[in-house]
């Protein structure tokens, strides 16, 4: 919404004649006239003037212009001349002044064949209006930066022809709308308006469209005064008011201000929010306003001078509603809730967290860290298996001694050492250039991915050759026969004395009177009995030498198979933990046999049986391998 | 630049080694058998070998000793998978520098390749002295060679003329160009020398 009708609008704050700003317009070549002919200069590059009501230090100027260019892209503004004209009408706006300027503006670019005018403001609309043609007959005006009202009062009821633009919607109670959800609880509203031809549109606006009364507060429209008087009636605000400042470039003593420049002046005196009508000014300490963005608008201009340099006929004006948008270090100073915010409100100066300024070097880090972590672990992991693998290994080595030659677990363990080993130190070296890597600025993350891939295999590649062995320990060329369980546990304890004695551990054979048949292989029973053995007695090695007894008891069943069992004094297995019991490579003694039990359950299984723990937990640990019976394979 | 040659015939391995020694600043070669590095190795590089033991085509001892008939006797350090005390005796007897068990630690590692290549250096650096002085030695007349074997005997410049048939004078100028195209000052530096390059080229 405009301000109010009949009113000229807010748009710019004009002053100071052309000059620098150079930098950002161009230009143009081909004209296009009112009747669609082009005239063409020497060069034919397409010519476009821009015309703006003020100065060239308006921020709002500045942004517009900014949009047109950036909508107009490099391409056209380097094949194109772009002219900026700055009318300075806030401070030059006596009817002498602007013959002067229409006289330069003719004399400049009357001969130039301009294919389109740019016009920001809705003054210098109507001083473009009025000299088209003298300056540039027939070329079409594009215009931005004004409000509906003030393209009321430039066009004056007038129908001008090839005429199109971007109206903003320069409205103050979508601000004061936006400011209510904001401040809720607000006891007034306090208008800040200046003394300048321009500021005074937006008095008159202020007082026709809110009037006294506002969103059910009372609505206090400064009168004119000083900037100083503002800003000392400012400290005194209530600091939970609305102020609403719409434009200030005059003081009442006549002094020139950028609106800018006052609104900070503002922000910082008074306790209360400031909310603003032009974008420029959000960033000064005022909290914000539903405001047009000029650079969006100044895209849409651009669009439009294209267009218009193209020949094509001219698109509609078009209405661009204004945006919510806050200073976020300005909402936090007066404590506002951005929860409020309508949604889709922009928030600038968003501040961010810790987080999220360093999100990506975080994140970096976080993954370098991980990936650091995950090296490290996977290097621990894998020298724990590899140490506990070779333990076993050595220990199995050592028993197989005592057992039989015939085993070939001797053979194999050393094949099987070097099958493990080779995965292990690919895992190793890999895992120690990983950690290398990871701690390089920055990380090559790719390299990294590469390595734990590779350890990923290799692990898998352990893993298949520990399969791999298991199925040979109990699928080998193994010669089953018909033995009596009672002379294995025998032979078995006769051999492994010494390691029996070493660990104080007495063994008492409860063997069934009878013998008790099994069909099987002789060395690998024999094993089982060894492990189920040693892991008693090793279970115990807390225990005073007095109670380290070694239970182990045969016994044919009623249903027709055979059972041994091997019972210590020691704490036992913990029922969740006897399924672990039996993985490879698990061991809770550091001279325990992690494969061992692994083995013995393979054996078992291939013989037909089963190895399991049984009992309750604490007492004592029972170990139960169970055999098909001669009788009752047979 | 210094190359370590890495010969594993487990790529597996050789890939976690080339980027652990990557990493480290080394550069490297990496070869999947004997063969191949035999054919890619050039013995006047600089650098030390990494050698798997337990290579499938070719022993690793064997390559070693193929190693060692270069000038240069490239250093050698072991990898196995199942070390052996003898094997390793073997290995040390012939000149490896180190003989390690897979896994094998990086620290480990890292520090036998920097010895090998401590030794290279200085053996390269011998040799190049050595071959200088074999240069220095042809460029002797056969006159002067002669004399030198004289000197060698440790006979004086009297007898040594007497037994060429030569000038005592004569031989002292034949003695001055001998201890000059040698670039030494004295006969005991001479005999050093000569026992030197005769071990040198035994070696």
């Amino acid at each position: 919404m405009g301000p109010p009708p009949g009113v000229t609008m807010p748009r710019l704050v004009l002053e100071q004649p052309f000059r620098h700003r150079v930098g950002l317009l161009l230009v143009a070549v081909l004209v296009t006239f009112a009747d669609g002919t082009r005239a063409q200069t020497d060069d034919g590059r397409p010519r476009l003037l821009i015309v703006v009501e003020s100065d060239s230090r308006l921020p709002f100027a500045k942004l517009m212009l900014q949009g047109i260019e950036a909508e107009l892209g490099p391409e056209f503004t380097t094949r194109s001349e772009i002219y900026v004209e700055y009318l300075d009408m806030l401070r030059f706006n006596n009817p002498q002044e602007l013959a002067l300027k229409r006289t330069f503006l003719v004399k400049r670019f009357g001969g130039l064949g301009l294919d389109a005018i740019g016009v920001l403001g809705n003054n210098a609309l109507a001083f473009v209006t009025d000299h088209r043609d003298a300056i540039a007959p027939g070329a079409p005006i594009v215009y931005g930066a004004l409000g509906e009202a003030g393209l009321k009062g430039a066009l004056a009821g007038r129908t001008v022809p090839e005429l199109t633009g971007v109206i903003s919607p320069f409205d103050l109670r979508s601000t004061l709308d936006l400011a209510l959800k904001v401040q809720p609880d607000a006891p007034e509203i306090v208008i800040v308006v200046g003394s300048a031809l321009f500021d005074q549109q937006w008095r008159s606006a202020a007082e026709e469209t809110i009037g006294e009364d506002y969103g059910g507060r009372p609505v206090r429209l400064l009168p004119e005064t000083t900037a100083e008087a503002y800003l000392a009636e400012a400290r005194a605000f209530d600091p939970g008011a609305i102020v609403l400042l719409l434009s200030l470039n005059f003081d009442s003593a006549g002094r020139r201000f950028l609106p800018v420049q006052f609104a900070k002046a503002l922000a910082e005196a008074s306790p209360a929010p400031v909310w603003v009508m032009y974008e420029s000014q959000i960033g000064t300490g005022a909290v914000g306003g539903n405001v047009d963005i000029a650079a969006a608008s100044g895209a849409q201009m651009g669009a439009m001078l294209r267009t218009a340099i193209s020949g094509a006929p001219l698109p509609e004006p078009v209405r661009v509603s204004g945006e919510p948008t806050v200073d976020w270090r300005a909402m936090r100073r007066h404590e506002l809730n951005l929860s409020r915010l309508p949604e889709g409100s922009r928030i600038l100066f968003y501040e961010p967290t810790l987080w999220e300024e360093n999100r990506l070097l975080l994140l970096t880090i976080a993954t370098v860290v991980l990936a650091q972590t995950a090296t490290i672990a996977a290097l621990l992991f894998h020298r724990r298996r590899y140490f506990t693998t070779r333990k076993s290994l050595e220990s199995e080595r050592l028993q197989l001694i005592h057992i039989s030659r015939n085993l070939r677990l001797g053979q194999l363990s050393a094949s099987l050492a070097h099958e493990i080993n080779q995965p292990l130190a690919a895992i190793l070296a890999n895992a120690e250039a990983g950690s290398r890597l990871s701690g390089r600025t920055p990380p090559d993350l790719e390299e990294i991915a590469a390595i734990f891939r590779d350890i990923t295999d290799d692990v898998r590649r352990a893993g298949t050759t520990i399969a791999g062995l298991r199925r040979l320990m109990v699928k080998g060329e193994v010669a089953m026969e018909r033995l009596d369980l009672n002379e294995i546990v025998r032979d078995t304890i006769t051999l492994v004395q010494n390691e029996l004695a070493a660990s104080g551990a007495q063994v008492r054979q409860v063997l069934s009177a009878d013998p008790v048949e099994v069909t099987g292989n002789g060395p690998q029973l024999q094993q089982i009995v060894l492990n189920l053995v040693l892991n008693a007695s090793e279970a115990m090695e807390d225990l005073p030498e007095a109670a380290r007894i070694v239970r182990v008891t045969t016994a044919a069943l009623s249903g027709g198979g055979v059972e041994l069992t091997v019972e210590d004094a020691g704490p036992g297995v913990p029922p969740d933990r006897r399924d672990a019991a039996f993985r490879p490579f698990v061991s809770s003694k550091p001279s325990g046999l992690g494969v061992g039990l692994a083995i013995c359950r393979s054996i078992a299984e291939a013989h037909g049986g089963s190895l399991g723990f049984v009992g309750p937990s604490g007492a004592s640990a029972r170990i139960v391998l169970t055999l098909p019976s001669t009788r009752a394979k047979a | 630049m210094s190359v370590v040659w890495l010969i594993d015939d487990d790529a597996a391995i050789l890939r976690g080694l080339e980027r652990l020694l990557g990493a480290e600043g080394f550069e490297t070669r990496t070869f999947l058998d004997a063969a191949s590095f035999l054919t890619a190795h050039d013995p006047a590089l600089p650098g030390c070998a990494v050698i798997d033991l337990g290579l499938q085509t070719s022993n690793g001892l064997d390559l070693q000793d193929r190693l060692s008939q270069d000038d240069a006797v490239r250093p050698v350090i072991f990898l196995t998978g199942q070390g052996s005390i003898p094997t390793a005796v073997q290995a040390m007897r012939a000149g490896a520098v180190d003989f390690l068990t897979k896994p094998v630690e990086a620290a480990a590692l890292l520090a036998a390749i920097r010895s090998a290549l401590a030794i290279d250096r200085t053996r390269r650096s011998d040799l190049a002295l050595k071959q200088e002085q074999r240069a220095r030695l042809a460029s002797l007349t056969p006159r002067e060679s002669e004399v030198l074997q004289e000197i060698l005997s440790g006979r004086p410049n009297k007898q040594i003329a007497h037994r060429l048939g030569a000038a005592e004078k004569t031989i002292k100028v034949h003695r001055g160009r001998v201890m000059h195209k040698m670039g030494l000052r004295s006969v005991a530096e001479l005999v050093t020398l000569m026992s030197l390059l005769r071990d040198g080229s035994q070696g």
